[in-house]
């Protein structure tokens, strides 16, 4: 589990009281929900989390082809014949380490069956293929995050009931330019003009856009910056380009930076 | 080369407007109207028309329209009109350098160009708009001294309109003194981006270009002509559950094509969310729409016959066939979409008073998911129904499959109206009819309806219903998937009986209608 512990402090600017928040839900031992738009801090917040509180943090990016084996685990085949292997979620409860599902929604729906047992009272994984009934470290803890606006069905009902939940967003401006400012080592004055930039193509959600430029998208516009590479031709890189594939759009965000610098 | 759409794209990027664009003829001057931006777009350079739709964008986020004309002279109204551009350019600039930039970049006067009337306002204009462009005529000096406090050109001084007219009115009476005539009407505005300003102004005579935009409304609100009503009548048995057997042919469905009405539908912004939460609805699809692929090299799971092929045929000297696994093969499958809207009299209630009919609820739902549906890649068609008694059941074809989801639905969707009764067993039959006759893949059927059936020549109080819960076994029995979207909570436990509790799902306001369609599992 050692190789799961984080070893400097990852740099988190709260934006209220989450932090007190998420401390007392692991003191219970509450499985936590997080909830927000891709690239507005979620992940850096439970590494955070996880520094604080001394715990190793295992992280798994659901995606649709993820399935509940992938997270407990699965024989494998080797020379002599088959071998059991610990999925994420399994090693987590059984290691102690705080294990975080992103975007627990892209997984296959049985995967949210695999977890119920661990976020209630009984705190167990039952491993089907190796016919035991695993019981959760006491210093396991379940977090999970979604993000609402891109799933319409939104999780179970039976899912969301089991979890406590933290509302985040992209952070106020002025904390956003502190954060592109503190991550990059750029000027003030530079993370402001990449801070409007990225609301700016957040006006695109919904207009063509999945999501507008998240925080980690304009940190790295301002790295290359800092590297040498001009903001205009950095922007393209960072943002524009990766955003999307439409061209209007491409020429639209592209003329938005122009605009911008 | 700049588009409408990439246009549109980047003023909501700039300033989170969404003014409709009309593209320009050829060496009209752009120009704003209540209808919106009309620019150059398709015949000028890209900087003239990103200059152009910036600087039109920026009057609609800083300028008002309509200005009393009062006693402004013509000459001082110009004048006025290239303040007014150049305050907004400079609000705009301060947020966006890089507009400032892009308007300097077109303002080509010079003193080479002469001191007349035109050329000193270009010269002027150019004066406002670019800090570092040098120009000794002394009225140039004075506009820039009325406009900014100081010499670099970083403090505004005139930060409302009025303002604006007085110091208009100052240049122009200076132009007067100076015997320099302006020809207002024939003034083009400088840069060859700015639009007449026209828009700044109380209307004092009809542009041409604004007439010729009403009378395309006027075209567009005539009643579209229908096509010819093609009529064909089928004949459907009906559940008696007294008996507990069919009658024979004992209804009939007459189906024609719905009556087209100009649509006053607009292309509704508000929407977009809406359509978005709906693509995803299709495109995140789970459980039966995901099948399981045997006999794969890799996959998530074993599959323990090939499993056992293989190891037989390894222990037997052969080679070990690594095609063991099992996975879930996450592949699109189009299936065709059948949606059946209700028109019964009862779909002209409105459940919350002042709010949309049931009807125009179940219109925009039709319409959303049809678009949705299209967009995904699916089959979809759209039919209405309704009953006055067993031998008259209308159904009113508004999208066939092969249709696209285009003007041409939308006013027949338009053209619907609530009126007699709802027997939904005929309804069911004909839509599975209809959709048995298409090529064979997943086929689903979707009633969008406000509650349980009646008619007026049945008296007995779960006849109907029966029926229609009949007729969705049958269907279902013939691999049609039977839906049921219901406008009223009310409806509720009747249609869950007919349909079943998981394929149900209340669509009264339409931000339910992305969970009911992600029920379709498609």
């Amino acid at each position: 589990m050692d190789a799961w512990r984080i070893a400097a402090e990852p740099y988190y600017a709260p934006a209220g009281d989450e932090c007190e928040a998420f401390e007392a839900a692991y003191a219970e031992r509450l499985p936590v929900l997080l909830k927000g738009p891709t690239g507005c801090g979620k992940t850096r917040f439970v590494e955070h989390m996880a520094w604080r509180l001394g715990r190793p943090l295992v992280t798994v990016a659901c995606n649709e082809d993820l399935g509940a084996a992938d997270l407990v685990g699965r024989w494998l085949l080797d020379g002599g014949g088959t071998r059991w292997q610990d999925g994420p979620l399994t090693a987590a409860a059984r290691g102690g380490a705080i294990c975080y599902l992103d975007e627990l929604i892209e997984a296959r729906p049985d995967t949210t069956v695999v977890i119920h047992p661990l976020t209630d009272t009984r705190r167990v994984l039952p491993i089907a293929p190796l016919n035991e009934l695993l019981h959760a470290h006491p210093d396991f803890a379940l977090v999970v995050s979604y993000n609402p606006d891109v799933h319409a069905q939104g999780l179970k009902p039976a899912t969301l009931q089991r979890f406590c939940a933290l509302r985040f967003d992209h952070p106020p401006a002025e904390t956003e330019v502190a954060v592109v400012a503190h991550e990059s080592g750029a000027s003030p004055e530079l993370a402001s003009s990449l801070v409007s930039l990225g609301v700016r193509t957040r006006r695109l959600r919904q207009h063509g856009l999945e999501e507008g430029a998240s925080t980690r998208m304009l940190v790295r516009a301002a790295s290359l910056i800092r590297r040498g590479i001009a903001p205009r031709a950095a922007c393209r890189m960072a943002v524009v380009t990766p955003l999307t594939d439409d061209p209007e759009l491409q020429q639209a965000l592209s003329a938005a930076v122009d605009a911008t610098f | 080369m700049p588009t409408v759409a990439m246009l549109q794209a980047w003023l909501r990027t700039l300033w989170d407007i969404a003014p409709p664009l009309h593209p320009l003829p050829a060496a009209d001057t752009p120009f704003l109207s209540p209808a919106g931006l009309h620019l150059p777009v398709g015949h000028a350079s890209d900087d003239l028309v990103l200059a152009a739709a910036a600087h039109a964008g920026a009057h609609r986020v800083y300028s008002r329209p309509g200005a009393a004309v009062g006693a402004l002279r013509p000459t001082s109204r110009v004048l006025a009109g290239l303040l007014e551009d150049a305050r907004i350019e400079w609000l705009a600039g301060r947020e966006l350098p890089g507009l400032r930039r892009l308007w300097a970049s077109l303002h080509t006067a010079s003193p080479a160009d002469g001191a007349s009337a035109e050329a000193l306002l270009r010269r002027l204009a150019r004066a406002l708009a670019d800090e570092r462009y040098v120009d000794p005529h002394p009225w140039v000096a004075k506009g820039r001294r009325l406009m900014f406090l100081d010499d670099g050109q970083q403090v505004l001084a005139l930060r409302q309109f009025d303002a604006v007219r007085q110091a208009a009115s100052l240049l122009g009476n200076d132009l007067g003194q100076m015997r320099l005539p302006l020809d207002a009407r024939s003034h083009r505005p400088p840069g060859g981006y700015r639009d007449d300003n026209r828009w700044l102004w109380e209307v004092d005579d009809p542009p041409e270009a604004c007439a010729s935009d009403t009378a395309g409304e006027a075209g567009a609100s005539a009643p579209v002509a229908a096509p010819s009503p093609a009529e064909r009548t089928r004949h459907y048995p009906e559940w008696d559950r007294r008996i507990a057997c069919h009658r024979a042919d004992w209804t009939t469905v007459v189906e024609r094509l719905a009556p087209s009405v100009a649509a006053a539908v607009d292309p509704t912004a508000e929407d977009d969310p809406l359509r978005r939460r709906l693509g995803d609805a299709l495109r995140h699809r789970h459980g039966q729409a995901r099948h399981r692929l045997r006999h794969q090299p890799e996959g998530d799971g074993l599959d323990l016959e090939a499993l056992v092929r293989s190891w037989t045929g390894r222990e037997a000297g052969g080679d070990f066939d690594p095609r063991v696994h099992t996975r879930s093969d996450p592949r699109p499958r189009p299936a065709d979409v059948l949606l059946m809207v209700d028109t019964s009299a009862s779909s002209a209630d409105t459940p919350r008073p002042g709010g949309p009919s049931l009807l125009q609820t179940a219109r925009l739902a039709a319409r959303l998911c049809g678009e949705a549906l299209e967009h995904a890649g699916h089959g979809c068609a759209i039919q209405a129904f309704c009953s006055d008694g067993r031998a008259a059941v209308q159904v009113e074809r508004v999208k066939d499959f092969a249709e696209p989801m285009d003007a041409r639905c939308a006013a027949r969707l338009a053209g619907l109206r609530s009126r007699w009764s709802t027997r939904l067993g005929a309804a069911i039959r004909h839509g599975t009819r209809a959709l048995l006759e298409r090529a064979p893949r997943a086929r689903h059927l979707v009633l969008i309806t406000d509650g349980e059936p009646h008619d007026i020549d049945v008296f007995e109080p779960h006849y109907l219903a029966e029926d229609a819960r009949q007729a969705v076994r049958e269907a279902r029995r013939c691999g049609v998937r039977v839906f049921c979207f219901s406008l009223q909570p009310a409806g509720g436990p009747a249609l869950r009986r007919i349909f079943g509790a998981l394929q149900h799902g209340d669509i009264g306001q339409a931000r339910q209608l992305p969970r009911a369609l992600a029920r379709l599992c498609l």
